[in-house]
């Protein structure tokens, strides 16, 4: 069952599309990225998902309820993240927690209740005295993170919740939101880091000036990329030109070829038939010094439909 | 309703929380009006209020008795006023130099025959700097008095140009017909009105600390206002207010919880410099607990709707700190907050009446120094409450259709 819907949606500012007639599906329960780099229209899509601005054109469904003619029941079935850190520096984590729960709406017994809860899913129970401008920024954004969830949303609409943030953090947040999602939670999460959103995303739709240049499963969008896996096995001993055939052989593959040393194959089964190549290798007395095997990955998908890196 | 009253208590938690404003809200006024009230309490007491001035009279001619004896020695005046006559300018000037008279006057020998002949007529007023309110008081009375002797000179010079001219006089006669025709000064009420508000007010000893603490703590009610107004901007700037605005919380709530916590900072603020001055200053603020609650309330809400309205006019908090502490002084001056109204000159006078200050300060006067309680301070009130309406109405609308943008 679809959670959210996104129909033809588009955004003009001063004349130029921001936004350009976009649509998907998010399903219940499921984790769906939207990947872009700077200036791709994320942000925008999300503002008008989470009813802060209005779409130019289209329209989108949060369960079923439209953000141009329900904003009101829209932003009671969603918890945002914004990218910037949103929270009052001088007041206490737990003070900003309060505030925003009684946004939502929350208040007495439910909204303490809620409160503890959500700073037990960021793990900031320890700290939520402290005032905010106390935290570092890793901790900022953990709260930043606590607020979207107070409201016990039926999605989770995160914009871009690590920018600069360190590794450690980054992956405290990235855990965070994958058990959350394991228990139910469902989960609209933007990113311009690829690694991210493969590592959260069930399901991925690629933006660039506006539009969705590919959507679907990590696999599918892999194969979209029409790239094979790259193997490079670097060797001790010299590899005899007949050892070359057999690889091609076990490689399934005719793209081998023997440069600096190093054996370099390309293959649609990079990791199925590495073994049988090291098997292969350490048959006729080649002994190996390094293996890389290098996978297409969203970048190299981004790279090939748009002639760009994502980080442009 | 709730989100109102949540949105502006948050605002006031966030303020009191910044040590920069409580020094600028709280303790800023609160040493001013014991700087102000410690150097000006010379000028402001002296137990009876008395105006000692002297006057070199080398006219002695009609006019001249009349400012001396009709108007100085009125019934309202001459308890006042202690007139001193001396013989020479110079005597006047080491009187001045000396502290010892508040003003000297020097009527001119020719003052009376050219007031006759309709030509220039000079009086000089010299003052002591350091008890500028009673040489004030001398300069007010002297310029109504002389405005006063213009209209008739006026009404005067047209009468006998019309006798002369049909005849039915000679110009010779008209010296000796001046004392019927110029009767004595019958409206003495409306010449020295000025000088009956004066009695009003000083007569129960204003305290210098007293009337800064209403001029001082009324000004920096629009510095509380204007702090408050930033917070307006300060969530644009921080990304709450988008954050507040993807929660579900209508505008109208947003703005009214943003007004709210306007009112609210500058209601505790206003509090507790009263507060404060009643208790470490001995300040007065009259007996009517009723009546200062009600020009504490309108007070705060006509200058919380100035603040709203300017900050309608503005386009970020740094605008707001930039022009607003001008703006807080020049409402403060013009309102009476640094020397009492009634002292100004005319224009200014009628100019400080378009201020919430000047409103609040004759009302908070009206409490210490009158007898009159709550009905006494009913048209202040009204008028404060008339500028609140109006500017929150202006400031309201603007900033709906600014629409609280946030990006």
């Amino acid at each position: 069952m679809n959670i959210v819907e996104v129909k033809e949606l588009v955004k003009v500012y001063n004349g130029r599309k921001a936004v350009d007639g976009i649509s998907f599906e998010i399903k219940n329960g499921e984790v769906f990225g939207l990947l872009g780099p700077n200036g791709a229209g994320k942000t925008t899509t999300i503002s008008m998902l989470s009813c802060l601005i209005p779409p130019t054109y289209g329209n989108a469904f949060i369960e079923g309820k439209s953000i141009i003619e329900e904003p009101i029941e829209v932003k009671r079935r969603i918890g945002v993240v914004p990218q910037d850190i949103a929270l009052y520096p001088t007041l206490s984590a737990r003070e900003n927690l309060f505030f925003w729960g009684e946004m939502y709406g929350l208040s007495g017994k439910r909204l303490k209740e809620k409160v503890d809860e959500v700073l037990q899913v960021v793990g900031l129970t320890e700290r939520s005295e402290d005032r905010i401008n106390k935290y570092s920024g890793g901790m900022k954004r953990r709260i930043n993170i606590a607020v979207g969830l107070l409201p016990s949303p039926k999605i989770l609409i995160l914009d871009e919740p690590t920018v600069g943030v360190d590794p450690q953090s980054r992956t405290n947040i990235l855990e965070s939101l994958k058990g959350l999602n394991k228990d139910g939670l469902t989960i609209l999460y933007t990113s311009h880091y690829m690694e991210e959103v493969e590592f959260l995303c069930d399901r991925v739709a690629v933006m660039a000036l506006g539009k969705i240049i590919a959507q679907g499963t990590q696999n599918e969008l892999r194969l979209l990329a029409g790239k094979m896996d790259s193997l490079k096995v670097a060797t001790i001993d010299e590899v005899q030109l007949s050892l070359v055939e057999v690889i091609k052989k076990v490689s399934e593959t005719d793209e081998v070829r023997i440069a600096d040393g190093a054996i370099e194959i390309l293959t649609l089964q990079g990791r199925k038939v590495l073994p049988k190549i090291i098997e292969v290798l350490g048959n006729n007395g080649v002994r190996i010094k390094s293996v890389e095997v290098e996978e297409p990955n969203l970048e190299s998908l981004f790279l090939h439909l748009t002639g760009k890196e994502l980080r442009d | 309703m709730r989100k109102i009253f949540l949105i502006g208590i948050k605002d006031v938690k966030i303020r009191a929380r910044d040590p920069s404003s409580f020094i600028m809200l709280l303790v800023m006024p609160l040493i001013l009006i014991l700087v102000l009230g410690m150097v000006f309490q010379p000028l402001w007491t002296s137990t009876p209020f008395t105006i000692d001035v002297a006057v070199l009279d080398e006219d002695g001619g009609e006019f001249s008795k009349i400012l001396l004896e009709e108007v100085f020695g009125s019934e309202q005046l001459k308890d006042m006023i202690k007139i001193k006559y001396v013989e020479s300018k110079e005597e006047i000037i080491k009187e001045v130099n000396e502290g010892k008279i508040a003003a000297g006057i020097i009527i001119g020998e020719s003052f009376s025959p050219a007031i006759l002949r309709g030509e220039d007529a000079q009086i000089k007023i010299l003052g002591d700097p350091e008890q500028a309110i009673k040489a004030g008081v001398i300069k007010n009375i002297v310029e109504a008095f002389t405005l006063e002797v213009l209209k008739r000179r006026i009404i005067l010079g047209t009468s006998i140009g019309i006798l002369v001219a049909e005849n039915l006089i000679n110009p010779a006669e008209i010296q000796q017909l001046i004392p019927v025709w110029l009767p004595e000064i019958e409206n003495m009420d409306e010449l020295i009105q000025i000088d009956k508000k004066i009695e009003k007010k000083m007569a129960k000893n204003p305290l210098a600390m007293e009337y800064y603490a209403v001029g001082m703590g009324i000004m920096y009610i629009l510095f509380a206002t204007n702090a408050g107004a930033e917070t307006i901007f300060q969530e644009r700037r921080n990304k709450t207010l988008e954050r507040i605005k993807v929660a579900p919380v209508s505008e109208r709530e947003i703005l009214g919880g943003k007004l709210f916590g306007i009112f609210l900072i500058a209601l505790l603020q206003f509090v507790m410099i009263v507060f404060f001055t009643r208790i470490f200053y001995r300040v007065n603020w009259g007996n009517s607990l009723l009546g200062i609650i009600i020009m504490i309330l309108s007070s705060v809400l006509a200058f919380s709707g100035l603040s709203t309205f300017f900050a309608s006019l503005t386009n970020s908090e740094e605008q707001i700190g930039n022009i607003g502490p001008a703006l807080a002084m020049i409402f403060g001056f013009m309102g009476g907050g640094m020397w009492p109204a009634f002292l100004f000159p005319d224009w200014l006078n009628m100019v400080s009446k378009f201020t919430p200050n000047r409103w609040a300060i004759d009302g908070f006067l009206k409490l210490m120094y009158q007898e009159g309680g709550i009905i006494s301070i009913l048209p202040e009130v009204l008028v404060l409450l008339g500028m609140a309406t109006i500017f929150f109405s202006l400031g309201v609308f603007r900033l709906r259709m600014k629409g609280v943008k946030v990006d």
